[in-house]
């Protein structure tokens, strides 16, 4: 069996707003320890890596591995009818196949959806050795994407021992966001070597959409490696993206 | 006589057709290319078939019809292109279709049982609200002598066998799949692609230029080559009927890298949103099917599902293995518009520049017509007219020693002219500018 209680509904929300941008169905794997999810893209130029640790739900109960396969534009309809102070009970029925989605507030409403069969897949992560990261505030990448995209379709990142900087160079002309270790924005970095990668806005776009889940995030890149960007939910949990790069010069 | 034939183009009236397109224009660029047989196009649309009225006049006992009062080669066979729009399987499907109309009298019957279905004055190709099959059965209703033949049949769009298309021509035209004359490959395939389905072999492969255009950079790039005893309507459907080498005796292509639907991909100027803004693609993405299946046919850039090219619908649908020549087969060649030779020749973007176009006409001058210069004047020739290079690039496209940057997503191919360097190279994939996969790094 399988239930679990979120106090807060709009944490799952946002969770699977995030989710969904990548893909439209994917296993959920519910352990005693909590619940995850890995899914790569269609193009499989990104994954996105999705864990909540049972202590970070109010309420959980599990005993024994069970895939949940979810339809998760689905679950994003379900979910947009959650309301501020409703809290989220979800409970996996095995007879019917179904998990309802319990939302407690001024009313109890509950929404049962169909678990689909999905080929479950090995997905290991990319095999990377990075060498720089930097952790900056949740917000602050939502608005470097968003000033990127202003002048092009693509964002080159560059990590350096002082400072993360995010280069756009379209049609229009050239944006350039730096954030070096004076800027409230830039919490900690650390490079062995300046590591520099260019990546595809629209997956970028969509990655970030998690940032209102999240207080801070976490890049890691080497140069021309997927990038891995992990965000840290509060009260425990954290959902994970890897983006390809697009090799310049080819 | 042998008859060069082009049976598919458009009038003024249809959208997104050069306003050069009239009647004077095809017939002196037709000529020209070496033409003498073209349809007219867009006979349902009423302008268009009032003129055609009012200029030709049936050459007697023919059903084919002639300027009546400039002097010309050129026949021409009343023609339209129809497309069918209808629902199946909760979808839209939009599927172009290519009338040959024996005569005035019976284009008027047709025009008036077509006009149920849809406004015939919106558009030179009109678009009606009927099924495929239902189509062809009311068709062959109104006139036996009317002749249907699927357009472009694997163009990512508006076609049978494309991307939105079937999977099979009967699960198109059902029971009515009998009464369909040919098929028209299109520009992005060649009769060689076509042969690796079973089910094409049941029906003749015509070739014809859907141009928009009178210029002979487009007008004839595709066409039969028919030789008949007397050229009439009746005739020119025999021979494409029974496909005997004798009357049939090839069709002209351009190489399937040329059409605007080869390979699979989305060209630079696409428009899609990206964090609520509305952006263009800055890189044109095109692909290999090979490449393509290996992203589930999504674009790195946009992420919306790519355009489908032919070479990777053809690989789908095939049942037989590359190479693979039916007996019995038409044969065909591959050449390209000469003016895109001289253009490449001389190093022009244009191929209405005067310097082009003055070396297009001395050539034409000098021997006759395109199709002669292309196909069968010697080297030493051409060289006295055009100058080395221009002869040495016609030997090189007319033996197949020329390789394409592949066509895709609506955007033509380019010529390449090979060196040695280019031998050696793999141009098959123009590629992404460098996307990678994360499967690339496990």
């Amino acid at each position: 069996m399988f239930r679990a209680l979120l106090s807060d509904a709009r944490t799952w929300t946002y969770i699977v707003d995030a989710l969904s941008t990548l893909v439209d169905e994917a296993n959920f794997v519910a352990k005693p320890d909590g619940l995850s999810m890995r899914a790569m893209d269609p193009s499989h130029v990104a994954m996105v890596d999705f864990v909540l640790p049972s202590d970070a739900f109010d309420e959980y109960e599990c005993d024994q591995e069970t895939l949940l396969g979810v339809n998760l534009d689905e679950m994003k309809k379900i979910m947009r009818r959650a309301r501020s102070g409703d809290t989220l009970e979800m409970i996996y029925e095995e007879a019917e196949k179904r998990l309802k989605l319990r939302l407690r507030g001024k009313t109890v409403r509950t929404f049962s959806i169909h678990l689909l069969d999905i080929t479950a897949e090995e997905l290991p992560e990319p095999s990377v050795e990075f060498k720089a990261f930097a952790i900056i505030t949740a917000d602050a990448l939502q608005e470097a994407v968003k000033d990127a995209a202003v002048t092009s379709d693509h964002v080159k990142i560059v990590i350096q021992p002082d400072k993360v900087t995010f280069r756009a160079m379209g049609d229009l002309g050239e944006v350039v966001v730096e954030m070096g270790k004076d800027s409230e924005a830039l919490l900690d970095i650390q490079a062995s070597e300046e590591s520099a990668a260019t990546y595809t806005l629209n997956y970028l776009a969509d990655m970030i959409k998690v940032a209102k889940a999240a207080d801070t995030v976490k890049l890691q890149l080497s140069t021309d490696m997927p990038l891995r960007i992990d965000f840290n939910l509060p009260g425990g949990g954290r959902v994970s993206y890897f983006l390809a790069p697009r090799i310049e010069g080819e | 006589m042998i008859v060069y034939a082009d049976l598919h183009i458009h009038s003024l009236y249809s959208t997104g057709t050069s306003s050069k397109m009239t009647l004077e224009n095809i017939d002196r660029y037709g000529e020209m290319k070496g033409l003498n047989l073209i349809g007219t196009g867009d006979f349902t649309h009423p302008k268009w078939l009032r003129e055609l009225r009012e200029k030709l006049v049936e050459v007697e006992g023919t059903n084919l019809y002639k300027f009546k009062k400039r002097k010309s080669n050129v026949r021409y066979m009343i023609t339209g292109e129809i497309s069918t729009n209808f629902e199946y399987k909760n979808a839209i499907k939009r599927i172009h279709n290519l009338l040959l109309v024996p005569n005035f009298e019976i284009a008027d019957q047709l025009l008036d049982v077509l006009r149920e279905y849809g406004d015939l004055s919106l558009n030179g190709r009109p678009e009606l609200e009927i099924t495929a099959s239902e189509f062809v059965e009311i068709v062959k209703s109104t006139d036996q002598r009317v002749e249907i033949i699927p357009c472009h049949i694997w163009t990512s769009h508006f076609s049978v066998l494309g991307q939105k298309g079937f999977n099979s021509v009967r699960e198109c035209y059902e029971d009515q799949t009998k009464n369909l004359l040919a098929l028209e490959t299109g520009l992005s395939a060649d009769p060689k692609m076509c042969w690796r389905v079973k089910e094409l072999d049941q029906f003749p492969l015509v070739s014809n230029s859907d141009s928009h255009s009178p210029y002979p950079h487009r007008l004839g790039r595709e066409a039969n080559v028919l030789e008949v005893k007397k050229l009439t309507f009746g005739s020119i459907i025999d021979a494409i009927r029974k496909r005997r080498r004798e009357e049939f005796k090839m069709t002209i292509e351009v190489p399937p890298e040329y059409g605007k639907y080869h390979y699979t991909g989305h060209r630079k100027d696409r428009r899609y949103l990206i964090g609520g803004i509305w952006r263009t693609h800055e890189v044109d993405v095109c692909l290999h099917p090979k490449e393509a299946i290996k992203l589930n046919n999504i674009c790195p850039i946009c992420r919306k599902t790519m355009t489908i090219g032919v070479l990777q619908r053809v690989e789908e649908l095939a049942n037989r293995p590359e190479g693979y020549t039916p007996p019995n087969y038409i044969s065909f060649v591959h050449l390209i518009p000469l003016t895109e030779i001289l253009m490449y020749v001389e190093n022009t973007s244009s191929p209405v520049v005067k310097k082009i176009w003055e070396k297009y006409v001395s050539l034409i001058h000098s021997f006759g017509n395109e199709y002669n210069v292309m196909l069968n004047v010697p080297r030493e020739e051409l060289a006295k007219i055009a100058g080395p290079k221009v002869a040495e690039a016609i030997i090189k496209v007319r033996f197949g020693q020329v390789r394409y940057e592949p066509g895709f997503d609506g955007v033509y191919g380019k010529i390449i002219f090979k060196t040695e360097k280019d031998k050696q190279k793999d141009l098959h994939f123009k590629g992404l500018r460098g996307q990678t996969k994360l499967t690339d790094f496990s």
